[in-house]
């Protein structure tokens, strides 16, 4: 398997602090594309990939392509996070249906 | 009419039961797809999007729809389990000794040396609508949350396709929707992992049920037992007072998600996690006792033939 970082690296480095309540990195992206027209490359540093919706071909921002000016990724607008706010909301209510069982079952569950 | 077919795929067994009138071939549609679905997920497959996607060395790559979908499923459970379920941790499963296949692997092998603390978590992916980047580095293993996302596709696509019901089991991991075969929802067991009669029977007329354990999957390497549920927390084979857990959500991708998390948290908090989040479980512990979410009775009735359960 090719890809991974040498040990020494991997263990020199001190882990990022967890942020998993960041925007879902989707609509972080669309947000950031949305965005792109009026920010400067400079600002988009930490961003590499954008998707031209209109015909789905691929616009690669690299590090050389940009400014390196800054190293903070963009930020999405107000109204894009709360977007993704109910976005997420609406998908984490989902929930099973649940019935009254038989008193045979058609499946079992075990882990695997 | 009902119709069921039994295979071979995703490194497991898979079971499918397709209900109507065109269940016998729509039973044939959910086989190919599931092979399908294999030929692009597995990371043992060198040809597979998954590998290609490894091997891209933190550079975009355009996919398919269906593994985008993964992907976007994949962000989707690390932050719904606060990152406890990441699929970025080939490197640590790998360096645990899950190398290769699960039926391939000796039965005992010489130690890499130390676990190696994740560098990035599943939060820096970065994705649009068809195109990934994983960070430099990093190893995508789809893992458990592939077989419930597989699950609901294919499980989608049948009933659009006309099928009455499906359940769709994944090495066990199931997935229902519609009619069963004798009534208009699906009875599932939850089996015990040291007694033959089930914890409990449940009823979903729409949902899925996954079970988490650190039973299965074993191996060792330099002489101790390894497993394959890694705790991102330590990069390590986890540790917890749970021996299995057992998740019932509204789709596969998130009961695989939320057993894990309840397995790698513990009793206590796992099961808090899972009522926070609207779902049901039942777990037991190395104790063997067993307990129940606060939501798990909805699914249970009162026909179930469950043994006394200890909270």
């Amino acid at each position: 398997m090719t890809g991974f970082p040498p040990k020494e690296i991997a263990m020199s480095t001190p882990k990022p602090a967890k942020r998993p309540a960041r925007p879902h990195p989707a609509a972080r992206a669309r947000a950031i594309a949305a965005a792109a027209s009026t920010l400067t490359l400079a600002g988009l540093m930490a961003v590499l990939a954008v998707v031209d919706s209109s015909d789905a071909s691929t616009t690669t921002l690299t590090a050389e392509s940009v400014t390196p000016t800054t190293t903070t990724a963009a930020v999405p607008s107000t109204a894009a996070a709360e977007a993704t706010t109910a976005e997420v909301t609406a998908t984490e209510s989902a929930a099973a249906v649940a019935a009254t069982p038989a008193a045979q079952p058609e499946a079992s569950t075990h882990g695997s | 009419m009902a119709a069921d077919r039994t295979f071979r795929a995703m490194g497991t067994t898979v079971a499918v039961i397709v209900t109507g009138d065109h269940a016998d071939r729509l039973a044939d549609v959910a086989v190919d797809r599931i092979v399908d679905l294999e030929r692009r997920w597995s990371r043992f497959r060198p040809d597979s999007e998954v590998s290609l996607l490894n091997a891209a060395l933190g550079e975009p790559m355009s996919v398919s729809t269906e593994t985008a979908l993964l992907v976007d499923r994949a962000i989707d459970a690390w932050r719904i389990t606060d990152g406890l379920v990441d699929c970025t941790l080939l490197t640590q499963l790998v360096d645990a000794g899950y190398d290769r296949s699960f039926e391939l692997l000796a039965p005992d092998r010489p130690s890499s040396g130390t676990a190696l603390r994740p560098l990035f978590d599943a939060g820096d992916i970065v994705m649009t609508e068809r195109t990934v980047r994983l960070p430099p580095g990093v190893g995508f293993d789809p893992g458990g949350i592939g077989k419930g996302v597989a699950a609901d596709l294919v499980s989608d696509e049948l009933m659009a396709a006309g099928a009455a019901g499906v359940c769709i089991s994944i090495g066990g991991d199931l997935r229902v929707r519609g009619h069963g075969p004798t009534t208009d929802h699906w009875t599932l067991a939850v089996e015990h992992p040291h007694q033959t009669s089930p914890i409990a029977l449940v009823g979903v007329a729409d949902g899925a049920l996954a079970t988490s354990t650190t039973r299965l999957r074993r191996w060792r390497v330099g002489g101790a037992e390894r497993h394959h549920l890694i705790d991102p927390r330590t990069g390590d084979p986890a540790t917890s007072d749970l021996e299995t857990a057992t998740a019932i959500a509204g789709q596969g991708w998130r009961a695989e998600a939320l057993a894990k998390a309840v397995l790698l948290a513990g009793r206590r908090a796992g099961l808090a996690r899972v009522d926070r989040a609207g779902a049901a479980a039942i777990v037991t512990g190395v104790d063997r006792t067993t307990a129940r979410s606060t939501r798990f009775a909805d699914f249970a009735g009162q026909a179930s033939n469950e043994p006394k359960v200890t909270s």
